[in-house]
């Protein structure tokens, strides 16, 4: 039993760290290819549509308020506010009714007087009414039905869109599973992580599973949970990070990975395997590729087939485990050692999605 | 100094204002929708070496592709006339941002309907004033006699557009009765209207060819005549003729043959105005290209050969000019090509002896950034001034262009003192 637990603890050690390396090259990737931000664009797309009027999410994105979000040209928005969006759409169908007046003195110069004293609930319905018939228009009505005065439409206005950014946050997570779980299988296959092989060792050798287990107490004395790294804060907006500091976080990880895993004696990565020593190693990126190359193609041809796909299937196993996210994994570590330890450590202050 | 120049054809509508197929080549609509591929095109061609297959000729095609889809890509509009005004170092200057509705020509949704394009520029008008005249776009097809007036009301009184803006290639002669109230409304109020005349340019790209492009009505829902054409006058126009024998052309056709690139020149014909003109004489109306730099050319050569054609766009134009003084022509995209210099500079300040009538009513443009496929608009705008002179392009781009912009239309806030 006392083996068993002992297993599960080391298993959730390896996890734990390899998930913080996924979870951190998952965000990195979103961040770089601004994946949140592209979301965020095609959902305010198709919650403002309106083939029979104007395109109003261009609207929204090219309103100063919004535009003074982006980054640069190319940045787009990857959050924005409750509050931003309610007065931004609601400033955009305002002046849907009123615009500045434009008047031109007998020098030919023009000036520009934005009209005041206005009532401006009134004009965001005149607004609403001036636009042809489209679904659009019968939405934001209805919506203005349930409203007296401007306070209330502010606030029903942001309640449907809180409503409708929970269903794209859903939709953005189950894309982002995807993303995770591939990346997962890269990490597992690249790292050599087989889970099967893995648990065999482990249960197999007791001196190891002593090791594995100290630096596993170690490491909940010492971490608290982990949290999904710097692109996000709180309140969803991206901070900036740049390729060098990128680069620079994710050595950290690896290097973190290294330190405990390297040191275990586990059967993990590929220069321990038979095949690793003998590959001459070059280097560059070029060089990575073609070594990797040469140790998979060496994995396999000296496999019997049998041995081959109880490889694939561990690395599968990790993959899929990898996916669960370092949060539930450090959870589960913290249980483990407690159960083991027979006392229990108190939660995390700041659990992680 | 007390003058302002005026650029009387500039456009500034980014990719997000065209249709899907607005860009006919596939690399350069994937090109279009991808900066980082736009980006790394350009890194390829800033090392050649590493091109060595690609002939210089081909080298400068794609960097010119590049540059242009470069501009057209640009985050907003505001973004290409930011750009637009970084060309000029000498001032102060206006431009006319000619709008274009695109929802009709067949070519696929726009991420950006024209509502909105013509939105987006109104509110340009706001913020950089004089520097800015906006035109808005006409389309029959877009609404009703009334409801195009209206939004041609709206922008000129309301938003402080400068004029209205015609591109009959995309689908619709200019003699359609749909357009005729907003015609009655420019010759009343002196607006300007600038409309494309060349055989070049984009064009219609519907499936189908509806039966009013082959036989097409004029005012009073009458079959189109042909008025002052040698031999046809008073003629039906009747296109069906040329769809049904024109079997030749591979690729996408309409129905019996016609390609809609061969057709577009029925749209974009001269001789269409005759029919408006004859209406509405006092029409202020720019023909816009001046018929086109390969017809000016031709032009040319048929004078040095002495063997004019009646039926040459450019010799069209200039009669059009002699024969209503409320007609302009403008010198955009023609500009590029040194061949027609002389031939502009003849125009704008013609030799003694032969008449002066037009030569107040020719207009400086470039038609940016649709001329960055052929040249920079620094160049362009440098090469054309050094060629002509100072005095004249001070004339087409102060003189004249002023007197073409003045209209009585009325602000809705009037006219302050």
């Amino acid at each position: 039993m006392n083996a068993l637990l002992e297993v599960a603890i080391s298993m959730a050690l390896v996890y734990t760290l390899l998930s913080i390396l996924v979870s951190y090259i998952t965000e990195a990737w979103q961040r770089w290819k601004r994946t949140r931000g592209a979301v965020l664009r095609k959902s305010l797309e198709t919650l403002l549509n309106d083939p029979f009027n104007k395109n109003f999410c261009e609207l929204l994105y090219e309103h100063p308020l919004i535009r003074a979000q982006r980054k640069n040209d190319n940045h787009q928005p990857s959050y924005i506010s409750t509050s931003l969006f309610v007065t931004a759409i609601t400033d955009v169908l305002r002046r849907e009714a009123v615009r500045p007046h434009i008047f031109m003195t007998t020098d030919g110069s023009t000036h520009v007087d934005e009209p005041v004293n206005r009532n401006p609930y009134e004009d965001i319905r005149l607004g609403i009414q001036s636009l042809a018939y489209s679904p659009l228009k019968v939405q934001l009505l209805s919506l203005m039905s349930e409203t007296t005065d401007e306070s209330s439409l502010l606030s029903r206005f942001g309640a449907w869109y809180d409503e409708y950014q929970q269903e794209v946050s859903s939709r953005f997570k189950s894309k982002a599973r995807v993303k995770t779980m591939i990346i997962s299988m890269l990490v597992a296959v690249i790292v050599n992580v087989d889970s099967i092989s893995l648990v065999h060792e482990l249960y197999r050798n007791k001196e190891m599973r002593a090791i594995v287990v100290e630096a596993a107490e170690q490491y909940v004395m010492t971490h608290s949970a982990p949290e999904t790294p710097a692109a996000e804060d709180s309140t969803g907006t991206t901070t900036t990070v740049s390729a060098e500091e990128e680069l620079r976080i994710l050595r950290e990880r690896i290097d973190e990975v290294e330190t405990y895993l390297g040191s275990f004696g586990l059967p993990i990565g590929w220069t321990r395997d038979a095949c690793g020593a003998q590959i001459t190693v070059e280097p560059g990126v070029m060089g990575f590729v073609k070594e990797f190359a040469a140790i998979l193609k060496c994995k396999f041809t000296s496999s019997s087939f049998d041995q081959m796909v109880l490889t694939i299937i561990g690395w599968v196993m990790t993959a899929i485990a990898l996916s669960f996210g370092a949060p539930f994994w450090f959870d589960l570590l913290n249980k483990f050692v407690a159960m083991r330890s027979g006392r229990t450590r108190p939660q995390s202050q700041n659990p992680a999605t | 100094m007390n003058f302002r120049y005026i650029n009387c054809h500039t456009h500034i509508f980014n990719v997000k204002c065209a249709p899907d197929r607005f860009i006919g080549l596939p690399v350069a609509r994937l090109l279009a929708s991808n900066r980082t591929a736009l980006g790394a095109v350009h890194g390829l061609m800033r090392v050649g070496e590493v091109l060595p297959f690609l002939k210089t000729g081909t080298r400068e095609s794609i960097e010119k592709m590049r540059s242009f889809l470069k501009i057209g890509t640009n985050r907003s509009q505001e973004g290409v006339f930011e750009l637009l005004r970084s060309n000029y170092s000498f001032g102060p200057i206006s431009y006319v941002a000619l709008t274009l509705n695109m929802d009709h020509m067949g070519a696929g949704k726009a991420l950006i309907p024209f509502s909105t394009q013509l939105s987006q520029v109104a509110d340009l008008k706001i913020i950089y004033k004089e520097d800015l005249i906006p035109f808005v776009s006409i389309d029959p097809r877009s609404g009703s006699p009334d409801q195009l007036l209206q939004l041609v009301q709206d922008c000129i009184e309301k938003k402080a557009f400068g004029g209205i803006k015609m591109y009959p290639p995309l689908g619709f002669y200019p003699f359609d009765p749909r357009l005729e109230k907003v015609y009655a409304y420019a010759q009343e109020y002196g607006i300007p209207i600038l409309t494309h005349v060349s055989k070049g340019g984009i064009f219609y790209q519907g499936d189908h060819i509806p039966l009013d492009f082959l036989e097409p009505i004029s005012f009073g829902g009458d079959r189109a005549r042909w008025t002052s054409v040698e031999g046809v006058e008073g003629a039906v126009m009747d296109f069906s003729k040329n769809v049904r024998d024109t079997r030749r052309f591979l690729g996408k056709t309409w129905g019996k043959g016609r390609r809609n690139e061969e057709f577009k020149v029925h749209f974009s014909d001269p001789r269409n105005y005759h029919v408006v003109l004859k209406k509405f004489p006092r029409l202020k109306l720019c023909m816009a290209h001046f018929g086109g730099d390969e017809s000016i050319s031709e032009f040319i050569d048929q004078q040095k050969a002495g063997t004019p054609d009646p039926l040459n766009w450019h010799h069209i134009i200039c009669e059009i000019l002699r024969s209503y003084p409320q007609t302009y022509a403008d010198v955009s995209y023609a500009l590029w090509q040194p061949k027609v210099w002389p031939r502009m500079s003849e125009c704008i300040d013609p030799p003694k002896g032969l008449q002066r009538d037009i030569s107040d009513r020719i207009l400086f443009g470039t038609d940016y950034y649709m001329t960055i496929q052929e040249e920079s608009e620094v160049n362009l705008v440098n090469n054309f001034r050094k060629a002509i002179g100072n005095e004249r392009f001070k004339k087409i781009a102060v003189d004249n262009a002023r007197q073409y912009l003045e209209h009585r239309a009325p602000l809705i806030s009037g006219t302050i003192h």
